[in-house]
């Protein structure tokens, strides 16, 4: 049983952070960026990789942006698996710092270019809030992530 | 060195290696399919409903738990809103009590402007010495006559102020009036605070009636006022005649006549 919840787990947390997104604490399902960076970059599980991939998808949806999460996804997981320079996956508070610079980095753009597009500083101002509540979010979840792994391992 | 730990390595590379090349395959396809994105709208066909039923599955105690508050949000707002509509509904009331004084006092101020506006130039004080009341008339006779003053049309008024008739016939010391019983008798009246005109036809005994409205979608109600007009006529604006006694046919209503036949009476003698 706890094998299964252990598979079944990141999928689950991936597609239910998605799913429940709403305009205030949620935008667009941002916060299933978080059980997609944990489970593909920090503690690797081989086989969410495509469920990743699916996520990313799902979030482009609800962005309404073409592959822009899947690249994103893509250039970060190149960059984590094909360099030895920085480990990804050991740094303080579960590598929050490249969290952010991802999550950042993808907010910062689309914020910025969508606010050319409307001009207007209403689209930077969400940005801003995606990151700063992904980010927050990000301490809160991943503990609970380890947790439960750490119950199904026991 | 251990062989699993170095195999896992290299399928680690070798993922994040194929990973990497899906970025080169993304940008192409971004460049070769736009502006449709026929494939990724085609993958979304199906890859977002499936998300959303298991989505669906996984996220229902959540969403059950916000169908509750929200539903309890709008119990809540129908509830203070049916306070607040109570509360209006109690001004409102209190208002409308308020409010039936008033009218009643505005009536009489109304009915006192139309006395004071039409006042004659000054009157007759002097006794009934006869009065014929019998089926059908209603006349009596006045102990004064031309010398004092009196006219024929001159309005006749009880004591206590409302319309008795007015003379028809006039020697040096007595005049004859005709009441506003008489049957032959019909004065111009209209309703206190209105424009509504109509005529009050004097039927003997019985109750005289209100009828023949100026204002067809007026429906006489009991206790609404009625007050001389001269429409013309010798008779004085404003003096009060009665009340309508109940609401009738809707076309004509009885009064009761305020004036009560009296050992005197007053004759207006007219500007």
């Amino acid at each position: 049983m706890k094998k299964i919840i252990k598979v079944l787990f990141p999928f689950f947390a991936t597609l239910f952070l998605w799913r429940l997104s709403s305009n205030i604490i949620n935008p667009n399902g941002i916060l299933a960026l978080i059980p997609i960076f944990y489970y593909s970059i920090v503690k690797e599980h081989n086989e969410f990789v495509p469920m990743a991939l699916i996520g990313c998808f799902l979030l482009d949806k609800n962005f309404d942006i073409v592959l822009f999460w899947s690249i994103l996804f893509c250039f970060l997981y190149a960059a984590a698996g094909l360099q030895n320079i920085i480990n990804f996956a050991d740094r303080r508070l579960r590598s929050i710092d490249i969290f952010m610079i991802f999550v950042g980095s993808g907010t910062a753009i689309l914020g910025i270019w969508s606010s050319f597009l409307t001009a207007s500083l209403i689209p930077v101002l969400t940005a801003i809030w995606m990151f700063v509540i992904s980010t927050v979010l990000y301490a809160t979840l991943t503990y609970m992530f380890e947790r439960i792994e750490c119950w199904t391992k026991r | 060195m251990d062989i699993k730990a170095t195999s896992s390595k290299i399928a680690k590379k070798v993922q994040a290696g194929i990973v990497a090349c899906l970025l080169p395959v993304f940008f192409l396809y971004i460049l070769l399919d736009k502006p449709d994105y026929k494939i990724m709208n085609a993958m979304a066909g199906f890859v977002v409903p499936a998300a959303h039923v298991v989505g669906d599955g996984i996220t229902w105690p959540v969403r059950v738990i916000k169908k509750i508050n929200d539903n309890m949000l709008v119990r809540r707002g129908i509830r203070s809103e049916n306070r607040e509509l109570r509360r209006k509904l109690d001004e409102l009331t209190l208002k409308q009590t308020s409010c039936v004084p008033l009218a009643a006092e505005n009536q009489r101020l109304e009915q006192t402007l139309d006395i004071v506006r039409s006042q004659p130039k000054r009157a007759v004080l002097s006794r009934i010495v006869y009065e014929n009341s019998s089926f059908s008339s209603n006349t009596f006779t006045l102990d004064k006559g031309e010398n004092a003053g009196i006219k024929i049309n001159n309005a006749v008024l009880s004591k206590n102020g409302f319309l008795l008739g007015t003379v028809t016939d006039v020697g040096p010391n007595w005049a004859t009036v005709r009441g506003i019983r008489d049957t032959g008798a019909s004065t111009p009246v209209r309703v206190s605070g209105s424009d509504v005109l109509g005529f009050l036809r004097g039927r003997g005994q019985a109750q005289p009636v209100f009828e023949l409205f100026s204002d067809q979608e007026f429906s006489p109600t009991k206790g609404i006022i009625l007050i001389s007009v001269s429409a013309g006529g010798t008779l004085p604006d404003g003096i009060p005649i009665g009340k309508i006694a109940n609401a009738g046919n809707g076309k004509s209503a009885p009064v009761a006549l305020g004036a009560k036949t009296m050992s005197e009476a007053i004759v207006l003698i007219q500007k």
